[in-house]
């Protein structure tokens, strides 16, 4: 299928073209002063449990990372399939390449900073993200990738954008990396993984601004399907919540409250952004800004 | 004279409150749905079994009743026990409290009670203006 005129104008193909723009390789960053500044948070605030803090952070994003890495594929598939656009394919593809570079620069932090394989990392996860970040994800893009009729699949895809581009990457991995960015910047700690997660929300506010794009032209052409939008947050908010709620330790390195509030900020904003919701979706304009001015 | 929580009267002073208060009229602008605050059995000495139902439409209150909470239509349903109760309206976040599961929704969509966020905390806000007796 050709890639016309009219689609290298598009909203999806600029977001392509910023991704080339902007691609950075996880190889390149210098995590030399992260192994000993952990030796440090290791040592020194031990009662505070502050490395074990960020162990299961970085534990929750290697895991994440690797779930949307391996369940992006059905939905470019889904969205060739229903020949929604070739300026789609372009940025999905582009995505798939930036969700794998996220899930190499936690491999690579686990290997050369935390001194550690990545086999174990899957049981630190609890029953409520193991849901929301891989089980569920992974089922609902396991449909998508099985459905043969139009009309289903289009429901599917929609479900699949939702949950990923919508649940996990605006709710749970945008509050994860403001909250662990703002918690490192303030000790001015592990530079390494401050400039890995500000390149990674970077990303990732490309991704995010898809979302919305795409779950906006859908839900405008077929109004049957907001429901759709809508019970997928209803059904994944609880695991969400309580994903969050995973970091309430006696002494937080991220306060706890306001990594809440995040969330459903988020949650908020994303809706309001797609037209659901009366909320203002400033902030969150302002972040996918970030991610897509060259 | 402080006005026993979850009372008769003290559904309507929340009522008073919440017409009363500009920051509810904004924050509540887009909520158009009653809502039951339900005080469960704890078997504690104290309030037990009572809800406090409020049609909250469009940034005012147009009803507050003190009820049984058997006969609860709203399609919100809000419940914790009256120690929960007594410590959000002494100020502990309501959605927080709700987030960690000690106040629970029995009745009604999270998604829906989540976007409008703002306005449940100015709704307790407002309960906080009343000078409330706990027994």
């Amino acid at each position: 299928m050709p890639l016309t005129r009219a689609q290298t104008q598009s909203k999806y193909f600029q977001l392509y073209t910023n991704s080339k723009r902007l691609a950075w390789d996880p190889a390149a960053i210098d995590l030399t002063r992260d192994a000993a500044d952990w030796e440090i948070i290791r040592r020194d605030f031990a009662d505070q449990e502050f490395a074990k803090q960020l162990h299961q952070l970085c534990a929750f994003f290697h895991a994440g990372e690797e779930s949307v890495t391996s369940t992006l594929a059905p939905l470019l598939g889904a969205v060739a399939r229903l020949k929604l656009g070739v300026d789609i394919e372009c940025f999905l593809t582009s995505q798939i390449y930036e969700e794998a570079k996220h899930f190499e620069f936690f491999t690579r932090y686990f290997h050369e900073v935390l001194g550690e394989e990545t086999s174990a990392l899957l049981a630190e996860l609890t029953a409520a993200p193991q849901a929301v970040l891989i089980d569920d994800l992974e089922i609902t893009t396991d449909r998508v990738r099985a459905e043969t009729d139009p009309a289903r699949l289009r429901e599917a895809l929609v479900e699949g954008v939702t949950h990923y581009m919508g649940v996990v990457e605006s709710m749970l991995a945008r509050t994860g990396y403001v909250g662990a960015s703002d918690a490192l910047a303030a000790r001015n700690w592990l530079p390494g993984l401050q400039e890995g997660f500000r390149l990674i929300r970077r990303d990732e506010g490309r991704h995010v601004s898809f979302g919305i794009h795409f779950l906006r032209e859908m839900t405008s052409a077929h109004p049957e399907l907001i429901p759709v939008v809508q019970n997928t947050f209803e059904r994944h908010l609880p695991n969400v919540l309580a994903t969050v709620q995973a970091f309430d330790y006696p002494h937080p390195i991220v306060d706890l409250g306001k990594l809440t509030q995040y969330a459903l900020d988020a949650y908020q904003q994303f809706m309001g952004a797609i037209g659901l919701a009366d909320a203002d979706d400033s902030a969150l304009r302002d972040e996918i800004g970030e991610g897509s001015v060259p | 004279m402080p006005i026993t929580a979850f009372s008769p009267a003290w559904a309507i002073a929340f009522r008073d409150a919440v017409n009363a208060d500009a920051a509810y009229r904004d924050a509540g602008a887009g909520w158009t749905n009653a809502v039951a605050l339900v005080v469960v059995e704890s078997g504690k000495p104290g309030i037990n079994g009572v809800a406090v139902e409020v049609d909250l439409q469009a940034g005012s209150c147009l009803a507050a009743a003190a009820i049984a909470p058997d006969i609860v239509r709203a399609p919100f349903v809000l419940s914790a026990d009256a120690h929960t109760w007594k410590e959000i309206l002494d100020g502990a976040d309501p959605i927080m409290a709700i987030v960690r599961g000690r106040v629970k929704l029995t009745q009604g969509a999270l998604g829906t009670l989540m976007l409008h966020a703002r306005g449940a905390k100015a709704l307790v806000a407002c309960a906080r203006t009343i000078d409330t007796h706990w027994p």
